[in-house]
């Protein structure tokens, strides 16, 4: 009873000395239901599934489905009438259409399976009509295998946090920055997808 | 001679009227120029547009039509029927209160916006039946149909809604007779009215008028602050009993409520009468007297940390400085009445204890 007693005032003390007690909690349980949606896509080329999730996991976490409504409605419309410079972060992964061709100008025909992708690199570019496609979070895990892919030197010579890096800010040499999405404290984005890793574990 | 003399009188005539009716269709709200905008990006051809130019202030809230077809610029109004918290998009504790259905793009970022932020939106594209872009200064909004009846958006800014000119008129009342007093509440409006980013200084120049005008109608007539309760309610932490001068210091650790009148940002000063009757002002902290049979009953009602809920009964007080006139100084004095000290937030008369001052 006595343990019992202290484990609450420790839980107590803790949330209110650490501002992102709250927010670490609720992550928990969004961190649960991708790492079982995940057990059925494609395995990752040379990292662990939970590894190639640490990639992502800050903007899923923040992942909303109303504005990512917005995100979508808006790319198609700014597809529609051919304005191309509007390169809005969309999808459970949050991808911009930028980064979706670059990947895909990368990767070899042969890696890619998925036809709708390969109409996506011959072409390389993305119709409004794709983006419903391009917003599911199985298209988007495909993607995510294909960056891991074309990033492998990057990993041999950075590890996990290079990879965490390009994807973040596309390029290694980009100077570290605070993740603007989390707002409990100030911490980069590799800082956080370390974070999750560790949840994940 | 005389046909040519007529002829020429006719021409001048016609050319004024003319004149007046070109002034008559520049609206408070103008028109872009969009001659260089590109008609397929715009689903709206807004060149096209035969809408009556003489439609002024009949903004409907479910209907983007007068924003679209007559540019009118719009403002977010400070507040929402149904706001959300910022906790719930970002990873932050700390709860902010945002627009339900406003967003900007930041960085290629999607972002909700704080109830906190004032701006004038000027139309730029509808995106489907259901958003329309809008753009201030270099800052691009979304703006959802759903936010006009949530009343995110209004036609005219919040300083000419009744509701924000409450603490406004409180203050200028103190100054009625005051000969400056007309050049002191036009400073006042231009300072608020500069803090939006006008596309032109003409718009600007015309609410800076209505607004200086309600002002001072409002003066003049009975503003209806009879009927104000004037209240703040903190969290207070108490420190021990002092038995000598037989006083509690209080500590206002926490804001937890208001009356209506403290929602706007007018700035307003606490007062309340100390020790030899010297007018002390409300910082952090204040000391009040009760002799130590109320003291106890006070001890009673504290938890463990010595907190309970405060209420600070106010009193609007006349201004004992001067008139102010375009500068920080806009503020109102209000004395506390009386504190009432309750462990709950209901302040029921069983369960609460009152000290006047």
């Amino acid at each position: 009873m006595k343990l019992v007693f202290i484990f609450i005032i420790n839980i107590n003390a803790f949330s209110q000395s650490d501002p992102c007690f709250y927010f670490q909690q609720q992550s928990k349980e969004k961190l649960t239901v991708i790492s079982s949606k995940i057990e059925v896509l494609e395995n990752p080329f040379y990292l662990s599934k939970k590894e190639l999730l640490s990639i992502i996991i800050p903007e899923y976490i923040m992942y909303s489905i109303s504005m990512n409504d917005l995100e979508v409605i808006l790319l198609k419309s700014n597809l529609l009438f051919n304005n191309n410079n509007f390169d809005l972060s969309f999808g459970p992964f949050q991808m911009k259409i930028s980064f979706i061709l670059n990947v895909l100008n990368q990767v070899p025909i042969s890696v890619i399976s998925d036809p709708i992708l390969l109409n996506i690199k011959n072409n390389n570019s993305v119709t409004s009509s794709q983006i419903d496609y391009l917003n599911s979070l199985e298209v988007q895990w495909k993607l995510l295998r294909l960056f891991e892919y074309c990033n492998k030197k990057a990993y041999k010579k950075y590890s996990l946090n290079g990879l965490y890096t390009i994807y973040n800010r596309g390029d290694i040499n980009k100077k570290i920055t605070i993740f603007k999405k989390i707002r409990c404290k100030n911490s980069s984005y590799e800082h956080w997808c370390e974070d999750f890793l560790k949840l994940l574990d | 001679m005389k046909y040519l003399l007529s002829l020429f009188l006719f021409l001048i005539f016609d050319g004024l009227n003319a004149q007046t009716v070109t002034n008559n269709n520049s609206d408070l709200f103008y028109k872009e120029d969009n001659s260089n905008s590109n008609p397929q990006n715009n689903p709206v051809n807004k060149t096209n547009n035969t809408a009556p130019q003489t439609k002024k202030y009949g903004f409907e809230k479910t209907n983007f039509s007068d924003f679209i077809n007559n540019n009118k610029p719009i403002f977010l109004s400070g507040k929402s029927s149904k706001p959300i918290k910022n906790s719930d998009y970002y990873g932050n504790d700390k709860n902010e209160l945002c627009y339900n259905s406003i967003y900007e793009v930041e960085d290629h970022e999607l972002e909700i916006v704080l109830l906190s932020e004032r701006n004038i939106l000027y139309y730029s594209r509808v995106i489907n039946d259901t958003v329309i872009e809008a753009k201030s200064n270099s800052r691009i909004y979304y703006i959802f149909k759903k936010a006009f009846e949530y009343n995110e958006i209004s036609s005219a800014p919040m300083e000419l809604n009744d509701d924000f000119l409450t603490p406004v008129n409180l203050y200028f009342s103190n100054f009625k007779n005051n000969t400056s007093i007309e050049q002191s509440v036009r400073c006042y409006a231009k300072s608020r009215l500069d803090d939006y980013s006008w596309k032109s200084e003409f718009d600007k120049e015309d609410y800076v008028n209505l607004v200086t005008k309600k002002i001072l109608n409002n003066l003049k007539s009975d503003f209806g602050q009879n009927g104000s309760s004037y209240y703040k309610i903190y969290e207070g932490i108490f420190r021990n009993y002092n038995f000598e001068s037989n006083t509690y210091d209080i500590v206002l650790a926490q804001q937890i409520g208001v009356s209506d009148f403290f929602t706007n940002d007018f700035d307003y000063r606490l007062y309340y009468k100390g020790d030899r009757n010297y007018n002390n002002y409300v910082q952090s902290n204040l000391e009040f007297k009760c002799n130590p049979t109320v003291a106890r009953q006070i001890a009673d009602l504290f938890d463990s940390e010595r907190k309970l809920n405060i209420k600070l009964e106010l009193i609007p007080t006349s201004s004992n400085s001067n008139l102010c006139i375009c500068s920080s100084c806009y503020e109102n004095n209000f004395m506390i009445k009386s504190l009432v000290i309750c462990p709950d937030t209901n302040f029921s008369e069983s369960n609460s204890i009152q000290i006047y001052f």
